[in-house]
């Protein structure tokens, strides 16, 4: 499903919130999937918690009587599992709709972290004046995952957009939009 | 009524009990609030950035929230 990819090039039903009739999604990037990895190992020990627990919670006996008794114990095992679940949930869409989202026309950056939080930003194309990437670290390095830094000339100076695969070819592909846009305003001018 | 002896008679095993439940069904109705603040939010996200996966995220949230209130019936009626 190329929805969930962390790179999609010229998606046809995907759409944001402002889309110009003219305007058409060149790329949308996420986070490297790699990414994903520390909360999905951290849910998979969450779903495995009450197999630890449990057998001890039950153990547990006053006077010969059970301290938690099955039925509670029952209704908390079935808690965790929704909340192991809403992590999972939030996690997930967390990365999948942090995104920088690149058209013929702009640059949309969406942030939203916890359930409470959105920013979205944007700048037209002309309004970029440079591109850079980087990698660091061994992981980036192994993985070929790094930043991609927009310079623009707007009030928001820079967008920045951490962990993405390849960051080579993202700032090529964003230069040479810039580039072809510049290209036709010149030459219709 | 007969008199409180101690801290023994106060903390007694059915007392231990209800506290623990009532502490639980609490933590379950915040649970209620966090999870009706993800159905909103996932709608947020879904109109910012419209995807063919939009019902999934929409009904897996629904379901969620519907979870945390079964869950809290389920604790108040059986356990």
């Amino acid at each position: 499903m190329s929805s969930f990819s962390s790179i999609i090039r010229n998606p046809k039903d995907l759409n944001y919130d402002g889309k110009d009739v003219d305007e058409q999604i060149v790329l949308v990037i996420r986070r490297s999937s790699i990414t994903n990895l520390p909360w999905m190992l951290t849910a998979f020990l969450f779903a495995f918690m009450p197999f630890l627990v449990n057998p001890f919670v039950a153990s547990l006996k006053v006077e010969g009587q059970q301290l938690i008794s099955p039925t509670f114990l029952g209704a908390t095992t079935l808690f965790w599992y929704l909340f192991t679940f809403g992590y999972f949930l939030a996690c997930f869409l967390n990365w999948y709709f942090n995104i920088l989202l690149i058209s013929n026309k702009k640059i949309v950056d969406m942030d939203f972290h916890g359930i409470t939080y959105k920013n979205i930003s944007e700048t037209m194309i002309d309004n970029i004046e440079d591109v850079t990437s980087n990698i660091s670290g061994p992981v980036g390095t192994i993985f070929n995952i790094g930043n991609v830094y927009i310079q623009t000339a707007a009030e928001k100076r820079e967008f920045e957009f951490s962990d993405v695969s390849d960051p080579s070819s993202i700032r090529d592909i964003i230069s040479d939009l810039v580039a072809n846009k510049r290209h036709n305003n010149h030459a219709a001018s | 009524m007969q008199p409180v002896n101690g801290i023994e008679d106060i903390l007694s095993f059915e007392l231990f009990g209800v506290v623990i439940k009532l502490l639980f069904i609490f933590l379950q109705f915040v649970y209620i609030f966090y999870a009706f603040m993800l159905t909103r939010q996932v709608k947020i996200m879904n109109r910012s950035f419209n995807t063919p996966a939009a019902p999934l995220f929409q009904s897996l949230a629904f379901f969620h929230f519907m979870g945390a209130f079964v869950i809290v019936i389920v604790t108040i009626l059986f356990s």
